[in-house]
């Protein structure tokens, strides 16, 4: 049934179009390998671009020793020291390249290098920015690269599942959006550089799109995910969607402060606002719960920018004042900013390597598998992700991973090393999907759609699964999450596989790999039984033992978390 | 009550009549859409706070962000929304970008710069561009005349252009003579821009370097001519231009269809000169 | 009444001399002091700033200083020389680029641009209240005829930089005279003047649109508040053997509808 299908045959096939997935395209591409991104967006229109604050980066040998210092430290001893070294050394040289191709980043005169803004539990000024859109600019400089490389793009496919070959991933089946049908790509190496998982939650800043498809596929393929009930809650999101309010507005100067108007960051940590995130989160998680917020359910505090002279605020925070007008009708040079703490940042993903290549649940690389960006946990950011190291671990390590997958990736001979197991994993894909269309008895009388169970999902995830953890609510949240389950089950499709521009379809595969995901979340969070960096446990078991990572494993139907040692 | 008329496929639409708050932002409306009457309706949005350009389409006919647009903005009760290509939508509200994405290429679309580290970069008003294609489908040179690489190319094509240690201005020049000068200044990129950027400004900086080539195309000959024509009436004097672009014969026809103006009684056939030339002229002239 | 200084633009001297007489005998029939001063050269036609944006300032800039001379508003009947006088005028708030503009100024012969003088359109300005019951006492009903109002692009975009909205003034002005209005889809449609030479295929296109429309609407005339537009869509429509409509400029069809 799937012969017609389009098979799209590469060296190295990257998945997700966001900085990360195009520093390693560009990467295999200047290697000299057939390489093509697919991504169920046009690059362009990925999340990486909502990047606001900056890039870090040490200029000089002493300050990226500091650099390194002060990632591990507030990564709550969960970090790789290696990785870390690699990501703060290698930041000079990812922002020469990027001064070379035409970045725009601010300048500072006197020094004649990038200008330097301070940020959250850094000791010196070396994140880089280009105003508050230092993401959308990486990007731009990115995409341009990536098309000079060679890269190919295939957008607007929406990925279902990875192909394996014996214990090789050979490749990955999806459905082309225009057209609704199914499309595999056979490829020597694979790089999930999809992104996180924001979406499962109510308040987040990311987009409607990081519903972490990349993560599911890896977990459906066997893959762990290393440390996934590490989650950063961004101290600043907008109240009450939780769009991002940049970290490099407190860089700035801005204070917190509460409904006594009390700048209360200074109570909690010796370096005040510009503490690190997981700190500043808590501390307005607790002055909330103090009834120190603002507004009829005191639900919110306030960010006031006001001692931040107007010209340099809208020379380098224009997007800030954009936003708060746009959504608020307010401006931030005479009105208080309110904001939340809002779901940022998956710090846990599939574990890689330096080099970028996927580990199995002993430790052993995949073959065929690498990851990079937010979907990845190569160790850089421990428990707890330091404002602006995101940007360059997307860059730092994308590139690695690229480089890894060229050198390593599989000759393919032949048009699809597997292409019985690519059509078996595809008609079962089918099969499925079919039962989702049928009227039968368990359909009855629902009228759910996945959107529906979406959002019930993001209340459930809300409640029980997010600043802070309690045993209790972690097993209200399960028992919850099992009946919505259920419910997914009776939703019915009106459409299958073939109809052109199925946005009912994204919509329900889309649930289907959050559901999957939240499943997840639930029991790695259970396995940590005590507060470490971003994520607090209000009913800590026990404190001071060896930090450990998590490991979650989908087996047998079901998931299965367990404790590694560094 | 806000009636609602929204593009589906096949030039229907669909109507729904709707108890909206004024400050409800449109894309609001349209997810409410998707949950709760039509789960296929597509559109598509990503960010929803106007940073990734996704959501770009047409209410009565303006090009806006939906994301960042509330009903209220407009004066009718009725909103027509459609995609933003509305001449060859795809289906409901999705625009078919790929012609907008490719116009990119027209130029080189990648900086080339030449030796030397840690330099100094043009800051540049092309970082603040979501490419949300706005610009281009409003414009109807990109609708008429497949010269035109569009505004938002341009833009970006400028910030390259500005760059002084850039290897490969001739040929994004070469590219821009030919490209460029299609623009009508109808300034409808500059007016519904979500971004305030200014591309007529940006096809003005790119016009004048396109002086600086060697060869001429009719768009710089055109520009002289005016140009030429001021510094010698102080006004533009229509014949002097056409003459200019065409040759004597070659401007002819040209001349000759504005007889029928001229048996109007509204041409002025002696030449018109601004009273002291002489200081339109020494203000032409370069420093 | 103070006196106003009326800028006519190059097209209206030159080929357009209907709308420029028309706008004189406006003015004298409002009893409105105008002073029109021969020193004025063209705004640069909007291809000036193609050629050298610091040329176009100091060009338009001196326009300005002569205006200054004598009056304190400037009415303009063509859009895009109000266009590019205001974009001037916006520049040269900025106190460097006005110093350095000045210089070349002065090196010219010509005195300091001081930026107090206002500019208008002619269309807003006949609109304002003060002018409009002016007219209100002269215009007779005509002739009741289909009439479609077109204010083309440069009246009303960037409307970041223009201070006037020009929304409803023409139809406000046709009303006066008696018109039937068929209003156009999008009056602020651009005719396509400006691409003429450059963009044909766009130019004709943007004309034949504007013409279809008014022959879908049966109107015999089509009500013009720029001379460019005026003449850019009038030998269009010379060109095919399509309906034509009459194309008038508004400050003519006011005069048509006064006593003698």
């Amino acid at each position: 049934m799937f012969r017609n299908s389009r098979v799209t045959v590469c060296d190295v096939l990257v998945i997700g179009g966001g900085l990360a997935g195009l520093s390693a395209a560009t990467a295999a591409a200047e290697a000299g390998k057939k390489t093509v991104v697919v991504s169920k967006n046009h690059p362009l229109r990925s999340h990486s671009a909502a990047a606001a604050g900056g890039i870090n980066a040490a200029l000089t040998e002493e300050d990226a020793a500091l650099h390194i210092e002060e990632t591990i430290a507030a990564g709550c001893g969960l970090c790789s020291r290696n990785a870390v070294e690699i990501l703060c050394r290698e930041a000079v040289g990812v922002i020469n390249r990027f001064l070379k191709n035409g970045t725009p980043f601010q300048w500072n005169e006197t020094r004649n290098e990038p200008e330097g803004r301070p940020f959250g539990a850094m000791s010196t000024p070396r994140t880089r920015f280009v105003g508050d859109r230092t993401g959308a600019a990486l990007m731009q400089t990115a995409f341009e690269q990536a098309k000079k490389a060679g890269v190919r793009f295939e957008y607007s496919v929406f990925l279902i599942d990875l192909i394996k070959h014996g214990s090789r991933m050979t490749g990955v089946y999806g459905i082309r959006f225009e057209t609704g049908a199914i499309e595999f790509f056979s490829a020597g190496a694979v790089i999930l550089a999809t992104g996180g998982a924001g979406a499962l939650f109510d308040i987040t800043s990311n987009g409607i799109g990081s519903t972490g498809d990349g993560a599911a596929m890896a977990l459906r393929a066997g893959v762990p995910l290393r440390d996934w009930e590490l989650i950063q809650f961004h101290p600043t999101g907008l109240y009450p969607s939780g769009f991002l309010i940049s970290e490099a507005a407190r860089g700035e100067g801005a204070i917190l402060r509460n409904k006594n108007m009390e700048a209360f960051m200074g109570r909690y940590h010796e370096k005040a606002d510009l503490a690190p995130r997981d700190a500043v989160t808590r501390a307005i998680v607790t002055e909330l719960k103090c009834g120190r917020g603002f507004g009829k359910r005191g639900d919110f505090v306030l960010l006031d920018c006001r001692n931040i002279p107007p010209e340099r605020l809208f020379a380098r925070l224009p997007e800030l004042c954009d936003l708060t007008e746009t959504v608020l009708h307010i401006h931030p040079t005479t009105h208080l900013i309110p904001v939340i703490p809002t779901a940022h940042y998956f710090m846990g993903g599939v574990a890689c390597d330096l080099d970028g290549r996927a580990l199995d649940g002993i430790g052993f690389p995949v073959p065929g598998l690498y990851a990079a960006g937010e979907c990845a946990c190569t160790g850089v950011h421990g428990a707890n992700r330091v404002g602006g190291n995101s940007l360059l671990e997307a860059v730092v390590f994308g590139t690695r991973a690229g480089q890894t997958a060229a050198a390593e990736c599989a000759d393919l001979k032949t048009p699809s090393s597997s292409p019985e197991a690519a059509t078996e994993a595809a008609a079962s894909f089918n099969e499925r999907l079919t039962l989702f269309q049928s009227d039968n008895e368990n359909s009855r009388g629902s009228v759910e759609t996945p959107l529906d169970c979406r959002r019930e999902l993001k209340e459930i995830m809300s409640a029980y699964c997010s600043t802070a953890h309690t045993t209790v609510r972690h097993k209200q949240g399960i028992a919850k999450l099992t009946l919505l389950n259920r419910r997914f089950a009776r939703c019915r499709l009106k459409n299958g596989l073939g109809q052109p521009f199925n946005t009912e379809l994204k919509d329900f595969l889309e649930t289907e790999n959050l559901l999957f995901l939240a499943a997840a979340l639930f029991s790695a969070a259970e396995e940590r039984s005590e507060s470490v960096g971003a994520f607090y446990r209000e009913d800590q078991l026990y404190a001071g033992a060896a930090p450990y990572h998590t490991a979650t494993e989908w087996r047998k139907g079901r998931f299965l978390t367990e404790r590694r040692p560094l | 009550m806000t009636i609602l008329r929204i593009y589906r496929s096949d030039k229907n639409y669909d109507i729904h009549r709707l108890d909206i708050k004024p400050e409800t932002k449109l894309l609001t409306l349209f997810e409410q859409i998707r949950t709760k009457i039509d789960s296929t309706f597509a559109f598509s949005s990503e960010c929803r706070h106007g940073i990734c350009g996704s959501c770009a389409v047409k209410v009565n006919g303006i090009p806006v962000l939906a994301c960042k647009t509330e009903i209220g903005s407009f004066r009718s009760g009725v909103l027509r929304i459609e995609p933003l290509n509305s001449a060859s939508p795809k289906i409901d509200l999705l625009s078919d970008f790929e012609p907008f994405f490719q116009s990119f290429s027209r130029f080189p679309d990648f900086a080339e710069p030449g030796h030397g580290e840690n330099t100094r970069p043009i800051p540049s008003d092309a970082v603040r561009c979501t490419q949300c294609g706005i610009c281009f489908y409003s414009c109807p040179s990109i609708e008429f005349d497949d010269g035109f690489a569009g505004p938002a190319a341009i833009v970006k094509a400028e910030r390259f252009l500005s760059d002084p240690t850039d290897r490969l201005t001739r040929s994004r020049l070469e590219a821009a003579t030919e490209n460029v000068y299609q623009c009508v200044k109808c300034f409808r990129c500059e007016e519904y821009c979500p971004r305030g950027l200014k591309p007529e400004h940006s096809i003005e900086a790119v016009r004048r370097r396109c002086l600086t080539l060697p060869e001429d195309s009719l768009g710089t000959v055109h520009t002289k001519a005016l140009f030429d024509s001021i510094f010698h009436y102080g006004k533009i004097n229509e014949v002097f231009a056409a003459r200019y672009i065409f040759g004597f014969r070659g401007s002819l026809p040209l001349i000759l269809s504005g007889l029928p103006f001229l048996f109007k009684r509204r041409v002025r056939i002696r030449p018109v000169f601004s009273k002291n030339i002489r200081e339109i002229r020494k203000l032409l002239e370069d420093e | 009444m103070e006196t106003i200084v009326f800028f006519p633009g190059c097209m209206p001297i030159s080929i357009a001399r209907h709308q420029y007489r028309a706008e004189r005998k406006l003015l004298k029939k409002l009893d409105i002091p105008f002073i029109e001063c021969p020193e004025f050269s063209c705004c640069g036609g909007g291809h000036l700033q193609d050629a050298d944006e610091v040329k176009f300032l100091a060009l338009n800039a001196r326009n300005l200083v002569y205006a200054e001379r004598h009056g304190r508003l400037l009415v303009t009947g063509c859009s895009t020389c109000y266009q590019n006088l205001v974009r001037t005028a916006e520049a040269l708030k900025d106190e460097t680029l006005r110093s350095r503009i000045n210089r070349r100024l002065n090196a010219a012969g010509v005195d300091d641009y001081r930026g107090i003088v206002e500019i208008r359109h002619m269309l807003n300005f006949l609109a304002s209240p003060e002018i409009f019951s002016l007219l209100e006492n002269l215009v007779i009903h005509r002739k009741e005829q289909n009439i479609m109002p077109f204010y083309g692009c440069h009246i009303k975009r960037p409307s970041t930089l223009l201070p006037e909205n020009p929304d409803g003034n023409l139809e406000k002005l046709l009303t006066l005279c008696g018109a039937f209005i068929r209003p156009m889809r999008d009056p602020y449609v651009c005719c396509g003047f400006h691409g003429q030479i450059t963009s044909p295929k766009t130019s004709n296109a943007l004309t034949d649109a504007i013409l279809n429309e008014a022959a879908e609407q049966q109107c015999e005339t089509i009500v013009t508040v720029c001379p460019l537009c005026a003449f850019n869509i009038e030998s269009r429509s010379m060109q095919n053997d399509r309906p034509r409509p009459k194309i008038v400029p508004v400050e003519e069809m006011l005069l048509k509808s006064m006593r003698r």
